[in-house]
């Protein structure tokens, strides 16, 4: 992963390239909100992990070397927020919520439940592959996992998929 | 076909405007703070920002512990208007011959009740039904009644506040708060050897180094994923910090397990026999399910505490006429697990299973001790009730936590805090009793027990739901109260409404006088107060001394100096603050210094802040971390504070400027004889602090050994 980031900006540094939080934010918020859905399920952690994904670049924002660094960064960056978002809120546990709506999908959706109930890891090869469009030598490298793992996750997720979605028409 | 479907579905889901706008808003203020804050190595920032969203979500966090169930089905139904079996008091017939010498540990009126599993399973119903019918069944008063009870609370109990200097020993220990109950570190030393944890996702590692005047050798490390089952952890893994005892290394571990009978989170602690530190030995690892809380280790025994909440969540895909399928989210109770060194993780015993009568939290707390020298676990009590911040002394665990009733919170709101206690005596642990206080507790130094009486300030802050996200808002703070509880939790006394307006942000108990400070929101100004609980139940304010600054820990020096770390009064900059407490009836504030060292990315009332600090009284200094330098100052009674000649010393930072490389950059100063090793988790780097700040020796953690 860090050599993949490293080798982009390295390679392509583009000259005169300067990031911005806010035009970044205009572009990617998307990009990084579908993703921490697609990891948490569920629009209110979405929402955090937004935010807190944007609070970092901009500390980080120097280190950004050019567009497709910026992407990956992101999308590295949710990755990492949603899992220690994850685990520690978790733990920290000070404060409680007794109850909380569930925010769920939209009922007419067919396809975005069945991936939703998949396993994480297997969630995000399926957001990053059919989604963002990334091989899966990129996802590799972006997710810190051998290539194999990659299409090996990639494959059970279809068959998952295949079953829940049995009926409909599939082409995956 | 699918490809499309899924970016169609996902296409829709977009983060709202009023959300862009909040996090414009947030990007715009972050960048105006970094731009106006002290040019600070560029590296680390991330760290922060880090620590800056855990702040904000901190309130937000339990939304994963919730039901998500809208109109789901029980699996396990229960009588719901059933009670819980009561039948079987203290079944356990070891603790109730045998370990009840002192006085103090007998079980209450007031003490939880074993239960079957069948009557868990029922209270667990009737608790759910309880918070589905009465949604502000805990927003009354106090539960807990005002008994002037006449019992004298007669016991043995001197817990003195720690003070960090053993001269029997030539190298430091992590800053501790009770004398003898032992706090795990990220870094740990025998005197020859210094232990540093690197805790980075993916590649949890302890590595051990030898340290002989000032030179630093490469020993051996210890990685997470190379123990014997580490297959069954999630990639996420998390060693959060360890102990050092009787030549075995504790490693304790957090982290999410995988195996056919049980899918969760686990606190794990694990053995590693350092008799050679050249080449560690695992011994056994003990696995018990749970979110981990925290841990001590008094004596050879470890005390290890999680929770989790009672159930978990099943997904059932059921047909649908229209669309084809739904998915439905179906709960089921799941008991506290233990387990050592297998694969299997068993319920815990049903004898060793308690509930009080009318719990209200759908969460267990589990309380194991483990027999670090003799190599077996002592004993394992799980308890329906949430227990998120822990206070350990030689004879008692209070566990506490607290929680905002989400209902309720659409309206001002202020939570409640729950305590349990439990008496520990040679790793036996019993339940004792339980009560609900207001206001929540800011951190371990706000709970002391002594001569019997169990002693805790709690600020009450007023929530509200935020209506645009699922989370809370502080929108004031009310006043502070200082209880006085005895033997059996029941209330003795209470000072109430101290410091409107302020919040408590510090504290430390010296005998029968408590010191705590306070501190309106965002302003740095700090009154001190001194309390005397001499006599339990009428507890009195002695004085008050208001300065500018704000005290973040408190330190007793001696018997007649108090120490306090914290920041100025602009915020900046840590500030130390000595005051005279030989008359508690009249504080003084003797010195003061304003250091230069930047305080953003130190905050010493956090769980683990303490730990940064080293107070070494016979070498007359003050150490504490900073960002990236180990800092430190001089103390005399007659002239105060004052830097050393050279008072920063670097840590090791990663060279190749990795954004990625930990979570946790605390450093962490290590003295050995006059030797200091400044330990973080890139490296470890040796000075002669008194004879300058040149480096000795250095190694770094990369490629190891």
């Amino acid at each position: 992963m860090f050599a993949f980031l490293g080798v982009i900006a390295v390679q392509n540094a583009d000259e005169g390239f300067k990031a911005d939080a806010e035009e970044a934010f205009k572009t990617y918020s998307g990009v990084v909100y579908k993703h921490a859905y697609i990891r948490t399920g569920n629009t209110a952690d979405a929402d955090d992990i937004l935010s807190d994904v944007f609070v970092r670049l901009v500390k980080n924002i120097k280190k950004i070397k050019n567009e497709v660094h910026l992407k990956a960064w992101l999308i590295r960056t949710t990755i990492n927020c949603s899992n220690t978002y994850y685990k520690r809120s978790k733990r920290i546990n000070q404060v409680r919520l007794t109850e909380v709506d569930a925010v769920t999908t939209p009922t007419e959706n067919v396809v975005l439940p069945a991936v939703l109930s998949l396993p994480i890891h297997q969630k995000t090869v399926v957001y990053m592959h059919y989604f963002e469009g990334y091989s899966v030598d990129e996802i590799a490298t972006l997710c810190g996992v051998a290539k194999g793992t990659v299409k090996s996750r990639l494959a059970r997720a279809r068959e998952t998929l295949k079953t829940i979605l049995e009926g409909v028409d599939l082409d995956v | 076909m699918f490809k499309d479907k899924f970016k169609k579905e996902l296409d829709a889901i977009n983060p709202s405007a009023e959300l862009e706008s909040a996090v414009l808003d947030k990007i715009r203020q972050e960048k105006e703070r970094i731009s106006s804050a002290p040019k600070i190595s560029y590296k680390k920032r991330w760290i922060s920002a880090i620590a800056a969203a855990l702040a904000l979500v901190i309130v937000s966090v339990t939304a994963f512990n919730l039901p998500i169930f809208n109109g789901s089905e029980h699996i396990l139904n229960g009588d719901i208007s059933t009670s819980s079996n009561s039948e079987d008091l203290f079944v356990d017939e070891d603790l109730t011959e045998s370990n009840f010498e002192n006085q103090d540990q007998q079980p209450s009126q007031n003490a939880p009740t074993s239960i079957t599993y069948d009557a868990a399973y029922k209270l667990f119903d009737k608790i759910a039904a309880l918070r589905e019918a009465q949604k502000d069944h805990y927003n009354g008063d106090n539960t807990a009644s005002k008994s002037a009870n006449s019992d004298d609370g007669q016991s043995n109990l001197t817990d003195t506040p720690s003070v960090n200097d053993t001269p029997s020993k030539n190298y430091t220990e992590t800053n501790i708060q009770v004398e003898g109950v032992e706090e795990g570190d990220i870094v740990k030393t025998d005197g020859e050897y210094i232990y540093v944890l690197r805790s980075v996702v993916n590649a949890c590692t302890i590595y051990i180094s030898k340290a002989t005047n000032g030179k630093l050798s490469k020993t051996a490390f210890i990685h997470l994923y190379h123990t014997p089952y580490s297959d069954l952890y999630d990639y996420d893994a998390e060693i959060k910090e360890f102990y050092l005892c009787s030549n075995t290394l504790v490693i304790i571990i957090s982290a999410e397990r995988k195996t056919k009978s049980f899918e969760g989170d686990c606190t794990i602690a694990m053995l590693f026999d350092v008799s050679n530190p050249k080449s560690p030995q695992y011994i056994k690892e003990y696995v018990q399910t749970g979110n981990y809380t925290s841990s001590r280790l008094i004596g050879d025994n470890l005390y290890l505490f999680s929770q989790d909440s009672l159930y978990g969540f099943e997904t059932i895909k059921k047909p649908d006429d229209n669309i084809g399928y739904t998915y439905e989210h179906k709960r089921f109770w799941q008991l506290p697990k233990i387990g050592v060194d297998d694969r299997v993780l068993n319920d815990i015993d049903e004898k060793n299973l308690y509930a009080f009568d009318d719990e209200v939290n759908l969460e267990y707390f589990l309380a194991v001790s483990i027999d670090v020298k003799k190599r077996k676990r002592s004993d394992s009590k799980a308890i329906v009730g949430g227990g998120s911040n822990v206070y350990v002394n030689n004879n008692a665990i209070y566990a506490v936590s607290s929680e905002i009733n989400y209902f309720e919170a659409e309206k001002e709101y202020i939570p409640k805090t729950y305590i349990m206690k439990f008496g520990i005596n040679k790793g036996k642990i019993t339940p004792l009793a339980k009560t609900n206080l207001k206001g929540t507790v800011l951190n371990r130094f706000l709970m002391d027990e002594y001569d019997g009486y169990f002693r805790i300030i709690t600020t009450t802050r007023k929530y509200r739901r935020n209506n645009c996200c699922a989370f809370f808002s502080v929108i004031g703070i009310d006043s502070n109260t200082v209880y006085v509880l005895d033997k059996d939790l029941k209330t003795v006394s209470s000072i109430k409404g101290i410091a409107k307006g302020e919040a408590v942000t510090s504290s430390r108990f010296m005998g029968e006088i408590g010191y705590f400070c306070t501190s309106p929101m965002n302003v740095n100004v700090d009154p001190f107060f001194a309390v005397d609980f001499s006599n339990p139940k009428n507890p009195k304010i002695l004085d008050s001394l208001e300065f500018p600054g704000v005290v973040n820990y408190l330190h007793p020096y001696d018997d007649n100096l108090m120490l306090g770390i914290g920041e100025t009064e602009s915020g900046k900059n840590v500030k130390l603050i000595m005051f005279d407490v030989s008359n508690p009836k009249k504080i003084k504030r003797l010195f003061t210094l304003n250091t230069n060292v930047s305080c953003a990315y130190n905050s010493f009332n956090v769980s683990n802040g303490h730990k940064k600090i080293n107070i070494l009284k016979d070498k007359g200094i003050i150490c504490f971390s900073g960002e990236t330098k180990y800092n430190i100052y001089k103390f005399s009674k007659q002239k105060g504070f004052s830097p050393l000649e050279k008072n920063h010393f670097s840590a090791k930072t990663d060279e190749d400027g990795d954004i990625y490389s930990s979570w946790d950059d605390s450093i962490r100063g290590v003295f050995i004889d006059d030797y200091l090793y400044v330990c973080n988790a890139h490296g470890i780097v040796s000075y002669m602090p008194f004879k300058g700040n040149k480096k000795i020796s250095e190694i770094l953690f990369f490629n190891y050994p």
